[in-house]
């Protein structure tokens, strides 16, 4: 997901142009979507050259010399298959907790239980400035807000209870066994195709 | 150990040791400080001793072994009148299943602790009681019995109950283990908010990262012993976050 993204998905209700769709991203979307207008008018032109959006003429009340634009057809069909798509978690697979704990199991100068200790305090300290920070905002003004933080929190939980399954499994996968490396043989691999 | 200013709660190689055909140590030798005025919490899955060590610092139980300081008074030796005082004036208890009489209104569960010495009292004590209702929100059903009550309104009574007596130290068991998470949420707040106007100190015992959020600091439990203790104190927290998600 990009701001092109969040871009068509604000232009769906009305025609815009790029400083009010700064302002509409923000009050939206909250703190963490506030972007440069640079940024705003850069993503603008990739959606007219990608001929997601044109400008248009047909709204007369905005001030004269800005540009407004509005959804083309291509960029209606865009933001509907965006919000089709499931978001991908991918990135998760890769997780770097998962591989420190692994390796250390293998042999590191940190011990599994030493790391998920550290791990621990920092995911509490988290999720205690987290929990402050939603304490502060307004459960119906600041709704988005307050989800964006529900989600954190939710997440950090998440982890904290991974690590207690971890925890608790440490003497189990400390008596597996180390995987070896698979050998090669010397010279060229047989072919497959050979004809007995 | 290095004692911080004011501290409330002050635990020395503390033990409790039952016997029911074995031998089960529920505490073994944990040694913590709790400052005054501050919000702690004691982590740990079930069995590792939270609420032993709650009902130790409450009074509640006596230690095997160990010194035990509480409001500068060394509880594992008080006994009779002395030990009454104790729990009367210096503790208010939260418990998980709430724990409010079911043929009592709000305000007379509130009232409860005080009760049978409302005569030697300074203030007036149902006064006292609709103030506190008040203060949790609950000010408006006060005439309500507890089976009229939801969930997380029946442990907003049991916050202001807990509170009648302007104890120094409040206890809670599992606070919000029977609420959902929004009520659950509700309740930390307002906890938390009362005591920090207060300057309670207060030690709640919780096995949900969630709950602990609401803490400066937080002691863990394992088996019996303390296994860590930490300051949750963070700042950056959201900045963090947000660079962790990219978004920075």
């Amino acid at each position: 997901m990009t701001v092109k993204d969040i871009f068509l998905g604000l232009l769906l209700n009305r025609p815009a142009h790029g400083y009010e769709l700064l302002g509409l991203m923000e009050a939206v979307l909250g703190d963490p979507w506030v972007i440069n207008s640079g940024q705003a008018y850069s993503t603008l032109s990739r959606l007219e050259r990608d001929g997601l959006v044109v400008p248009t003429t047909s709204v007369k009340s905005y001030e004269p010399g800005r540009t407004v634009y509005k959804l083309t057809k291509k960029g209606r069909a865009e933001l509907r298959g965006w919000y089709a798509r499931p978001v991908s978690r991918a990135d998760r697979l890769r997780d770097e907790l998962h591989v420190k704990l692994v390796l250390s199991l293998l042999g590191g100068p940190v011990s599994p239980a030493e790391i998920i200790r550290e791990q621990r305090r920092y995911l509490l300290a988290e999720m205690h400035g987290l929990t402050r920070t939603r304490g502060l905002a307004d459960p119906i003004d600041d709704l988005p807000w307050v989800l964006f933080l529900e989600n954190a929190i939710a997440h950090l939980e998440a982890d904290l209870r991974w690590l207690d399954t971890c925890e608790s499994r440490l003497d189990d996968l400390k008596r597996i066994p180390h995987p070896r490396r698979p050998s090669r043989g010397r010279g060229r691999p047989p072919r497959q195709d050979v004809a007995e | 150990m290095e004692l911080p200013e004011n501290p409330t709660v002050v635990a020395q190689g503390l033990t409790k040791t039952y016997f029911n055909g074995n031998v089960v140590k529920a505490l073994d030798g944990v040694s913590l400080t709790v400052r005054h005025a501050q919000f702690s919490c004691v982590m740990g899955p079930s069995g590792s001793g939270k609420s032993t060590l709650l009902n130790l610092i409450g009074a509640l139980d006596i230690p095997t072994s160990g010194r035990l300081t509480v409001a500068g008074m060394d509880v594992g030796r008080l006994r009779g009148d002395a030990l009454a005082d104790f729990r009367r004036h210096k503790i208010g208890f939260v418990f998980q299943l709430f724990n409010l009489v079911p043929e009592l209104t709000a305000l007379e569960n509130v009232t409860m602790p005080l009760l049978p010495y409302r005569r030697r009292l300074s203030f007036n004590l149902e006064a006292r009681a609709k103030e506190l209702l008040n203060r949790v929100d609950m000010g408006n059903r006060s005439d309500h019995l507890p089976g009229q009550l939801s969930g997380g309104e029946q442990q907003r009574v049991a916050i202001a109950r807990a509170l009648v007596n302007t104890p120094e130290v409040v206890l809670a068991d599992e606070p919000t283990g029977n609420l959902d998470s929004k009520g659950g949420d509700e309740v930390m707040e307002l906890l938390r908010d009362l005591c920090d106007e207060q300057g309670t100190t207060v030690l709640l015992a919780t096995h949900n990262p969630r709950v602990a959020a609401f803490a400066d600091r937080a002691f863990l439990l394992k088996d019996g012993a303390l296994a860590d203790d930490m300051s949750l104190e963070r700042g950056q927290s959201l900045e963090t976050l947000w660079a962790r998600l990219g978004l920075s």
